[in-house]
C-alpha cells in the first residue's frame, strides 16, 4: 500500500499525501518504510522553518511568504505544529486561519498536525513528513513550530533555513533561549515593527548573533500584513538556501547525533525494563551493599556484553 | 485511530461564536479540531478537508444562504470522490432539516441543541471504539 501511495504522491496526487501523513503521524513502523524507501531520490524541495515564540506571527508571515512564492509559479507545502493542550487529549489546530486564502491555490498545500498525544514523537514524525513532502514535487516546504524546548531544535535539524521570529521589547525573553534555537537560527525577524521597541529586541539579537560557518545571519524588520516588507525576508531565505551546503553538514550531525542518543535512550531502557539482575542491583544499592557509581559500572558492562553485541 | 474533524463557517455573515464553542466542546472531548475561522467557501471547506484527512466536516452557517452553500460543498466533495461524513449547525429553520437530509447531511443542530448531544452524535458519525462511551 506505501508503494501505491508513493507513487501516486511523485504524480502530484494531493489525497494521497494527505493520507500517508496520517499513516506516518500514527505509526513508526510506516515511517521508518517511507523513509528507507525514498531517502536517496533526488529532490527539489528545500525545507525551511518558522519558528519563535506564540503570537509574534509567524502564520501571518508564512501567509505572506506562500503569496510570493506562488506568485513566481512554486510549488510550497506547509506543516503547522501545534502544540497547545498536551493535557486535555483533544488539540484546536487554528494557524491555518491565517493563511485559509491560499487552501484552494493548487500550488500550495497545507496540514497542521497537533503534538497533544505525545510530542518527542510528534518532532521526530514532523521530520520524516518533511522528507516526504519533499518528494511531492514541492519547491519549497514551510514548517511552523512554537520556538522554545526541544522540538524546534530537532525540527531545524532537518531545515535548511531556519527562520527565528521574534517582535519589539523583547529582551529578557531572548536571554531566555539563548541556549536554543537562537544559536541554531540562519535568519531572525523581528516581526510586528509597526510597534515601538524593535531597537531593543534587535540590540539584543547583535549582542548574541555572529557569523559561523561563512553566514552572519541577517536581522530583518517586517511587518506581518505588509507584504512589502515580507520580500526582502524572502530574498534572504533564498539566499541563504543558495549556500545552503555551508551549514547543512552541521545540522546532519546535529540530527544524527540527537537520533543516535534516542536510539540508545531506547535500548537502555529496553535493557532495564523486567531485567531481574537490576532489580537485585537496586536492592544492593537501597541497603547500601554497593555504590551506585560502581552499580552504574557495573550494568553498563552487561548491557554492552548483552544488548550492544548482539544486537 | 481516526479523530481529526473540520470545523468550518460558511457564508457571509461574520459571527463564529457558535462555531467555536462547539469546536472547543469538541477538543475538550478529546479530537483533533481543524478550525478554519469565518467566511469560507465550500471550495476552500474541500481542498481543506482533503490535506487535513479528516474524518468528518462541521459546517456552520447564520446567513440564511445555507441551502446553496451546503449542497455546493456536497457536489464538490462528491466530485472529489471524498466520502466524510458532514454535519451543520447555525440557524437553520426545522422546515429545512429534511431538504439537508436528503442532501446527505448527516445531522443537523438547530439552535436550540446542547453541546452534550453534538458530541455524543459526532461520537457516533465519526465512529471510533476509541470514543463511544
Ligand atoms: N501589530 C502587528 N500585529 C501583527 C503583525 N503580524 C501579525 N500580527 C498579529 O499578531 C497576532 C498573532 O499572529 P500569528 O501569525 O497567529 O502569530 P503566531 O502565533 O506566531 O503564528 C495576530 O493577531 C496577528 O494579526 C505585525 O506585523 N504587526
Ligand atoms: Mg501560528
Amino acid at each position: 500500500m506505501i508503494d501505491t501511495l508513493l507513487e501516486k504522491i511523485r504524480n502530484g496526487d494531493e489525497i494521497a499525501l494527505s493520507k500517508l501523513i496520517t499513516l506516518m503521524e500514527e505509526d513508526e513502523g510506516v515511517r521508518k518504510k517511507v523513509i528507507k524507501k525514498i531517502f536517496a531520490c533526488p529532490v527539489k524541495g528545500r525545507i525551511i522553518c518558522f519558528t519563535g515564540p506564540p503570537g509574534v506571527g509567524k502564520s501571518t508571515l508564512i501567509d505572506q511568504v506562500l503569496s510570493i512564492l506562488t506568485s513566481e509559479g512554486n510549488k510550497v507545502g506547509v506543516i503547522l505544529v501545534d502544540p497547545r493542550s498536551p493535557f486535555t487529549g483533544g488539540s484546536l489546530l487554528g494557524d491555518r486561519i491565517r493563511m485559509q486564502r491560499h487552501a484552494t491555490n493548487p500550488r500550495v498545500f497545507i496540514r497542521s498536525l497537533s503534538c497533544a498525544e505525545n510530542p518527542e514523537g510528534v518532532s521526530r514524525s514532523v521530520k520524516d513528513i518533511l522528507k516526504l513532502m519533499a518528494l511531492a514535487g514541492l519547491d519549497y516546504i514551510i514548517v511552523e513550530t512554537v520556538g522554545t524546548g526541544q522540538i524546534a531544535v530537532e525540527v531545524s535539524h532537518i531545515c535548511h533555513t531556519t527562520v527565528l521570529v521574534l517582535m519589539p521589547n523583547m529582551g529578557d525573553d531572548i536571554q531566555m533561549m539563548k541556549a536554543g534555537i537562537l544559536e541554531t537560527a540562519d535568519i531572525y525577524v523581528i516581526n510586528k515593527s509597526d510597534l515601538n521597541g524593535a531597537e531593543l529586541t534587535e540590540a539584543y539579537l547583535k549582542d548574541n548573533v555572529e557569523k559561523r560557518d561563512g553566514w552572519t545571519p541577517p536581522i530583518i524588520k517586517t511587518v506581518g500584513y505588509n507584504r512589502a516588507t515580507v520580500v526582502p525576508l524572502v530574498e534572504k531565505i533564498k539566499e541563504h538556501l543558495s549556500k545552503e551546503s555551508c551549514r547543512y553538514r552541521e545540522k546532519v550531525k546535529g540530527l544524527l547525533t540527537t537520533m543516535f542518543m534516542d536510539h540508545l535512550d531506547e535500548l537502555a531502557l529496553k535493557f532495564l525494563k523486567n531485567n531481574p539482575h537490576f532489580e537485585k542491583v537496586v536492592d544492593e544499592v537501597a541497603e547500601c551493599k554497593k555504590d551506585y557509581y560502581t552499580a552504574i559500572e557495573e550494568l553498563f558492562e552487561k548491557m554492552k556484553k548483552e544488548v550492544l553485541k548482539d544486537d | 485511530m481516526r479523530r481529526r474533524i473540520l470545523i468550518a463557517k460558511v457564508g457571509l455573515d461574520g459571527h463564529d461564536r457558535g462555531a467555536k464553542v462547539v469546536a472547543r466542546a469538541l477538543k475538550n472531548a478529546g479530537f483533533e479540531v481543524i478550525y478554519t475561522g469565518i467566511r469560507q467557501s465550500p471550495e476552500q471547506v474541500v481542498a481543506t478537508a482533503i490535506q487535513e484527512d479528516v474524518s468528518l466536516i462541521g459546517l456552520s452557517c447564520l446567513s440564511g444562504a445555507h441551502i446553496p452553500l451546503f449542497r455546493r460543498v456536497m457536489e464538490l466533495l462528491k466530485e472529489k470522490n471524498l466520502d466524510v461524513p458532514v454535519f451543520c449547525g447555525g440557524t437553520i429553520p426545522p422546515s429545512d432539516v429534511p431538504i439537508l437530509k436528503k442532501m446527505g447531511i448527516k445531522e443537523v443542530f438547530g439552535p436550540g441543541s446542547s453541546l452534550k448531544e453534538i458530541v455524543e452524535k459526532v461520537k457516533e458519525m465519526i465512529g471510533d471504539d476509541r470514543y463511544s462511551s
